[in-house]
Formats: structure tokens, sequence, C-alpha cells
């Protein structure tokens, strides 16, 4: 993956903790920083069934469901599915399309379904999203909603490269990479999805004690006490800080999981579950200082002798 | 300028915590002494002991000249002197009167007591310690024992069974020990992990106790079982550690000071956060640190010099203690006039220094600075220049030769600790930076060098162990810095934000921020003028009547403020959103939360 992405590896560490523990990943980041190339070359190292939808203001949830077409030949309605019944969905600047077509993510998110016309049709396992967003424009955009964001197991914040990185990224091109072609020649599959679903499987098995357990818990309820916070983290955040930790402490090489693996992807899971006071947001604090100031604040399990 | 931002009235400085040196007598050394024309108040023992020391002068017993008519009636008996700590001038043939047998015992004792801390430093604790009193409460700790009780306390758990919770406490003891020499923050949020990258610099602890954590570990997250062995191996470990730490403890308390006295800066910190104020450390000035406290006593450079005035010129404010202005300083206007111990000459006196409540400062003598034409200038009860401000660029350079006034002496009288807050705080932009290896522990080389000779030959005896020991290893004992590191723009106008409303006095802040903010508007707009509202409405997609508004506003600041009403904080509010949209609007790829 390093082969095409370049640069980006806190940006790809994250985005494949999410994928391995079953979440989905929002990126967020400027144009051009190479979102989209990532969850391409995701899809194709994984040999995945891929679908991108680039979210427009005029597009409709059908767009994204897919819904019941009448066939005439057969005289019958037929349902046609939309790029949502796919293994891994590309949600393109996610925030450009109204609330109501971004709502017809939040079933295939939650629950891997959707339902049509009152039918529940179960999606495929694995199912991935990852979408974007450019957090620079505001002019035709819907923010996501606080629900919506929820289903998000993580936010990635994709940033500028350093110099050093633009200099490989060019140098790359100039080699003749095409990132409009990412070939089997250039990027094997390494992964199917029988063996993605066989991964997830063996990373649920890692071990957490009890001790890791509370420390999670603690550290999410913080977020609903806290002086700046209008709205904490839900439960689904603890559930994700604890699958995630599972995915790292496996990438580690370990079979149990330590408070330094939720630590790391705590900023990653909690800061866009946090709704800041107004107050607050006007004091300049943003998501990223709170989760950091509870960080500081919230005791490990080592650190407390008697326990 | 310092004048323009005073307060009219000054509010009640908030009340810090008395030294011993207050309450308890003891012997006073030539740096105190000075302090005794200028007694700090509710300070009894201090002027019982400047009593004392004028009276034995008044006798001719160890002194100099007699000073007629202050001295009191009953002289207090002063305590000890501990060898090479304080020896009063003339003092020096009794001192040696002690002979070489008394000097021999006080080896014997010192060799003796450093053997016992090597050899068994977990018995500290004595045998009736038990668990539940090394327990923190819920309302924090009441008692703060030491890594040796609680490695005492490992041990007692090992011996009746208790293989887990002797783990914890040997790491507990490793870490707490570690914490109380000063080798690591207190900070309960840090993991193992990060503990032991924190000990980057020094291997073998580093090692050590990676054998407590890692068993610790094992049992504690993997689920894995102890035995009486890996029990043994990190209780070794965690006493390894201590007898380390303890070897070079030592050492710093030998090396220094037996108590605090009234020259130490041990009231500094807790004065200007009691205030409200952030404080933090770095070794180094820094153009986006706002304000700073530059210590660099007698051996800063040009360099340095050039740094601190490229910081000003950036914006910073950068407050320069010492008595040695030594090297020449790039600015206009501005003549050293070589090295010297004295007051600041101004040039010419500017009008509204009577606004700042005199200094209480010890006297003074000498020529050391002339000042430019329009210097503001901060004046002790003598009349004295203590202080001056020189506008540089878009900041300021304070520079202050008078470096008694951070003092404790000096803190504990009000008026000083007002106008010390009011110089470091109140010119927006707290958090105050300490830029000083001098309020920091010297390293143990520096404090041997600074002992007397005596100690200074046992040091070196002790030094030579240690290297030996330590293969040779620096061993230099700090006290890591306080989590301080550069803060953003925003973060600075956040604290001045919160500092005066912890004041409740809002028109000072309000002066200071509304300049910092039209600089850093004007910066990143890179338009001044008429022609800086309509570009910052332009990038900020701001009503441009609004930002009209503002920024005629802010302008008018320094001359008429206004009020002290909320009005100030919405203003201050208003300003500072509008710097952080202009930052985002600058940077497109910064990333940060969505803001459509």
């Amino acid at each position: 993956m390093r082969r095409v992405v370049h640069g980006q590896p806190e940006v790809v560490r994250l985005t494949l903790v999410a994928l391995f523990a079953g979440g989905h990943v929002l990126l967020e980041g400027a144009p051009g920083l190479g979102k989209t190339l990532l969850a391409r070359t995701i899809a194709r190292t994984l040999g995945c069934r891929f679908q991108r939808i680039q979210f427009t203001p005029d597009l409709m949830p059908a767009d994204v469901t897919g819904g019941n077409v009448y066939n005439q030949a057969e005289h019958r309605f037929v349902f046609v599915a939309g790029p949502v019944f796919s293994e891994l969905l590309l949600a393109d600047e996610v925030n450009r399309a109204p609330a109501r077509t971004q709502a017809a993510l939040l079933e295939a998110m939650a629950d891997r379904q959707v339902t049509i016309d009152g039918t529940t049709r179960r999606l495929a396992r694995p199912f991935f999203t990852m979408a974007t967003q450019n957090p620079v424009e505001s002019e035709g955009t819907w923010p996501l909603p606080e629900a919506q964001l929820d289903r998000f197991m993580v936010k990635v914040l994709v940033p500028s490269p350093p110099k050093s990185v633009e200099v490989a990224i060019l140098n790359a091109h100039l080699a003749g990479f095409d990132p409009a072609s990412l070939d089997e020649q250039v990027l094997p599959p390494v992964l199917d999805s029988a063996g993605l679903v066989r991964a997830q499987d063996a990373v649920r098995r890692v071990r957490v004690e009890p001790p890791v357990i509370d420390y999670i818990a603690e550290l999410v309820g913080r977020t609903r006490a806290h002086r700046s916070v209008f709205l904490g983290a839900s439960p689904r955040a603890s559930v994700s800080l604890l699958l995630g930790a599972q995915v790292i402490a496996a990438c580690e090489g370990r079979n149990f999981v330590i408070p330094d693996d939720v630590k790391e992807l705590a900023p990653a899971v909690l800061r866009h579950r946090l709704l800041l006071h107004a107050e607050a947001e006007i004091d300049g604090a943003t998501p990223e200082e709170v989760v950091a100031e509870l960080l500081r604040d919230t005791p490990t399990p080592s650190s407390r002798t008697a326990g | 300028m310092i004048a323009l931002l005073l307060p009219l009235a000054w509010a009640e400085p908030p009340p810090i915590e008395r030294p011993d040196w207050c309450e308890r007598a003891q012997a006073l050394g030539p740096d105190d002494r000075r302090w005794c024309s200028s007694p700090p108040p509710d300070c009894p023992a201090f002027e019982k002991a400047c009593a004392a020391t004028r009276t034995a002068s008044a006798s001719g017993g160890c002194g100099g000249e007699p000073e007629r008519g202050r001295a009191e009636p009953e002289p207090v008996p002063l305590p000890d002197v501990p060898v090479g700590v304080v020896a009063l001038p003339g003092c020096e043939a009794a001192i040696g009167g002690l002979g070489w047998g008394a000097l021999g015992v006080v080896l014997a004792l010192v060799v003796l007591a450093l053997l016992r801390r090597v050899a068994a430093p977990g018995d500290e604790a004595g045998e009736g310690g038990e668990l539940a009193r090394l327990e923190e409460p819920e309302g924090g700790p009441v008692v703060q024992p030491d890594g040796g009780d609680w490695l005492a306390a490992a041990r007692r758990a090992a011996d009746a069974g208790r293989l887990g919770e002797a783990l914890l406490l040997a790491r507990a003891a490793a870490v707490r020990g570690l914490e109380s020499r000063g080798r690591l923050d207190p900070d309960p949020s840090r993991t193992d992990r990060e503990v032991l990258r924190g000990l980057a610099n020094d291997p073998a602890t580093r090692d050590d106790l990676r054998v407590v954590m890692g068993a610790l570990e094992r049992v504690r997250y993997a689920g894995g079982s102890v035995d009486r062995g890996t029990v043994e191996r990190a209780l070794t470990a965690a006493a390894k550690v201590l007898a380390r730490l303890s070897v070079v403890g030592l050492l710093s308390l030998l090396a220094a000071p037996a108590h605090a006295s009234p020259n130490d800066h041990d009231l500094l910190v807790p004065t200007l956060r009691a205030a409200g104020v952030e404080v933090l450390e770095s070794d180094h000035i820094d153009a986006d640190a706002g304000t700073q406290l530059w210590f660099p006593g007698s051996s800063w450079t040009d360099a340095e010099l050039e740094l601190a005035v490229a910081a000003a010129e950036e914006g910073a404010t950068v407050v320069i203690v010492g008595t040695t202005f030594a090297a020449s300083l790039p600015l206009e206007g501005v003549v050293f006039t070589g090295a010297c111990s004295g007051v600041i000459r101004p040039v010419v006196w500017l009008g509204g220094v009577a606004a700042w409540p005199p200094l209480r400062l010890p006297p003074r003598s000498g020529t050391c600075v002339q000042a430019p034409l329009g210097s503001s200038l901060l004046l002790d009860e003598q009349g004295g220049a203590a202080a001056t401000e020189i506008a540089v660029g878009d900041g300021f350079l304070v520079l202050v030769t008078v470096p008694a006034l951070f003092e404790d002496a000096s803190l504990l009288h009000p008026d000083n600790r007002a106008a010390l807050v009011a110089l470091l705080a109140l010119k927006a932009e707290v958090p105050v930076t300490l830029v000083t290896p001098t309020l920091r522990t010297p390293p143990a080389t520096e404090q041997v060098m600074a002992a007397g000779f005596t100690v200074f030959i046992l040091q070196l005896g002790l030094l030579w162990v240690l290297w030996a020991w330590r293969g040779g290893r620096s061993f230099a004992p700090r006290v890591a810095p306080m989590g301080g590191q550069n803060r953003h723009f925003t973060d600075h106008l956040a604290a001045v934000a919160r500092f005066f409303r912890a004041r409740g006095s809002s028109e000072v802040g309000f002066v200071a921020v509304s300049r910092r903010a039209l600089l850093r508007l004007e910066r990143l707009a890179g338009v001044g003028g008429e022609a800086l509202a309509p570009r910052v409405a332009a990038r900020t997609g701001q009503p441009l009547d609004l930002v009209s508004r503002l920024i005629d506003r802010a302008r008018a600041a320094p001359d008429s403020p206004g009020a002290d009403t909320s009005e100030h904080l919405y203003l201050v509010e208003a300003l500072w959103k509008l710097v952080t949209l202009m930052q985002t609007a600058n940077s497109p790829h910064s990333p940060g939360p969505s803001k459509p």
C-alpha cells in the first residue's frame, strides 16, 4: 500500500483498524490529499466488491440503496440494487448530499441492512464504508448529523504531506505511476472477502481484561461530564474503542489489549462524537483538545495502585 | 506600555503560603540579609533573625561594621549552621576551629547514610506500614510515601502471598521514586510504556523498570499467572531503581541548600498560578510562546540576545532578568555600559510611573543601562528603576536588572506580587513561559561546584564512585519540564480570557488582547489600515460592518478601553473568533473540524 499511498501512515493505520474492527471510517481533508486513492487501493488489495458514490446535492436516497423498478416485459416490479450493496463503499464528499440522502446510509452502516418499500435486505459481509468530506468549503454542503457521525467508528484527519513526501509523490509520477490504473501489476490482492471476515473474527478473540474495559468506560464517561461538552460520546463509542483497541493489539503482535491501545485510538474515535457548548467553541476549544485533556486526566489502570 | 496597561486599582493579590523561614528562626546568609532592610510582612522569625544578625554584628562576634541604633534588644539563638551551607562573613576562623576531627565525624556520618540507603532502600518504611496507609484517598494524597515505603509494602504483600498486588506495588515504588526525585512528572494518566519511553536517556533505569512493568503487563492485561520468582525479580529490579536514585539524590542533598531561604524562587510559580496564570517552562526562547521570563544569568550570548530580540519583533514579550548586561543588545537607542550590577538609569523619566505601587526591594547602587526615550519604567520605593520596557517590532523587551524582584522575600510583599503578576500576565501573552535553567534543580555537577570547598572535596569522591558505577554515563538529575510546550496564539488568548474572568477585571485584558488580535489579523490578512476590515470580512465570510466595528473598537482600545463591563468579554471573544476564522481561511489544508 505504501507504494501507492505515500506518507500517510497514520491515516492508513487508522483506516485499516476500522476495517478489521468491522467499523466505518470518515476521512476529512482538503481535496487532492489521496483520500479516494486510499479507498481504491484498499479495495484493490482486498479484492472486494467496490462501489463508489459521488455525493452531490441532487443525489436521491434510491441512488444509494437502489429501489424497485417496474419491468414492463414482466409486468412487475423488480429490485435493482444500489451501490450500497457492495463490500467496500466509498461515499465521496458525503457532506455534499442533503440530509435525506445521507440518512439512507444510516441503516446500512449500523445494521448492515437496508429497508426498501417495507422489505429488509441484508448487505454482504464484510461491509465497509469509507466516506470523505472536505472541511474548508461551506457552499452547498450539509454537515453530517450527529446520528450519522456516530455511525463512523473513526474520523481520520488527512493532513497535507510534508515536502519530503510530496517529492516522493512527484518521483512516483515521474516513474510512470498512474493513479487511474491500479491494475494487478501494481497492486495484487493480498486478501479476499472471506479472508477479511476471518481476520475480523480473529481480532475479536484478542483478550481484554477488566481493568482495560473499566478504563474505556471511564474515559468515555468523562466525555459526558466535561465542562466544555454539550453532548458526550455514546456507548457506541465505547464499543468502537474496544474493538479498535483489539485490532491495534493484534497489529502489534499481542493477543491482549493494553491501555496504550486505547489511548492511541481515542482521538480518532471520540473527536467527531463530541458536541461542544457554544461558549467553549467561542473560547477556541476543539474536540481534539477536549479529548487530549481527558486522556491527560484519566488515570490508567496501572497507576491505580489499589486497583 | 506598562503604564498604559495598569489597572486603576490594584486587585488584592492572591494569598500564598508562607515559607518555613517566615515562621522558624534560622541563620541568614549574605543574600538573605539583603532583605533585612525591607523585610516581608508577617515574617516574625525572619525579622528576629535580622535583629540577631545586627546584634551579633554590633557585638563584633562574626561580622563587619556594627549597625547603630537598629539592633533588637534580645538576640534569637540561631540553629546550628550546616557545613557548607551558610557561613557568615568573618566566621571562617570559627568554623576552622572545629578541627579535622569534627569534619571526620561528619564525613563518616555521611558515608554511613549513603551506604545505608544503597544497601537497604526499602527498609525505610518501617515494619508498621500497611498497604492501607499507602493508598491515596479520594480527595487526594494525605501522606506522600516515597518509593521505599511502596517497596516495603510490596515485599510484605509478596511475603503474604499476594503476588499480583506485590507486582503492582513494586511498579508504584519505582515510579513514585522517580517522581519524587523529579525524574518523571507525576502523571497518573501515563501508561507503563509511556513511562519507559520517558526514560530513554537512562537505559539502566529503563531496563530495570521494564522488568517490573513487563511482569505486571502479563499479569494484569494478558491474564498470565504470576509466580514467586517473577515477583522477586520485579522487586529486585524496583529496588535497583530506588538504589540508583538514592545515590544521586543523596549527592544532590549534600550539594543543595539545607533549607529554603528568602532568596529562593519557590514562590514564583505558585504566585503566578494562584493569580490564574498558566506557567510553562522551556529551555529556549520562542517567537510563538508569548510572554517569556528569561533568567540568562551571567552567561548569555549575543546569539541568545538576538533570539530574544527576534522573538520580540515577532510579537512576543521577553522579560530578561539579570544584572550583567555584558553583551551588546542589537537595538537602536539602548546602550549597555558593560558588566555591572545595579539598576537601570533612565535617560528620560516618563509620567504615569506613579501608578505602579512602589516595589519593596533591597537597596542597590550603580548604573547599568540607559533606557531609550519613551520607555516605561518600574520603580522601587527608593525611586530607583527596577525594570524598563522597550517596544521592539510587534512585541516588547522588558529588562529587569533587579532579579531580587522574583525572590521569595519579594513575593511576600503584596505590592510586589501584584506588580509581578501585572508585569507578566496582563500583557495578553499569558501563559508565562519560564526560560531558565536556574529555576530548575541544577545538574549535580553544578551543585557540586556551587557548594563549599569541604563539601566539594567530599562530593568529588562521591562523583568518582558514581562515575565508575554508572560507566561514565551522565547522571545529572533534572526536574522534568512542567509539561509545557509552545502554545498556539489562540491558546494564549484563551488563557487571557480565563485570567481576567478569574480576576474579575476585563479592561487590561481587553486592551492587550485587542492589540495582539489586531497584529495577528494584519499578519494573516497581509494588509493593514483601512484595507484590513474588508479583507478579513471577505476571507472569513463575516458581515463587513461587524468586522469593521470590531476592528475599530480594537484600535481604539488602548486609548479608551471603556468601562469595565462584560462587553469586554464579548469583544475579546469576537476578536478571537475572527482570528481563528482567518487562520482557518488561510490554511485550507489544515486539519480541523468541519465548519460549513
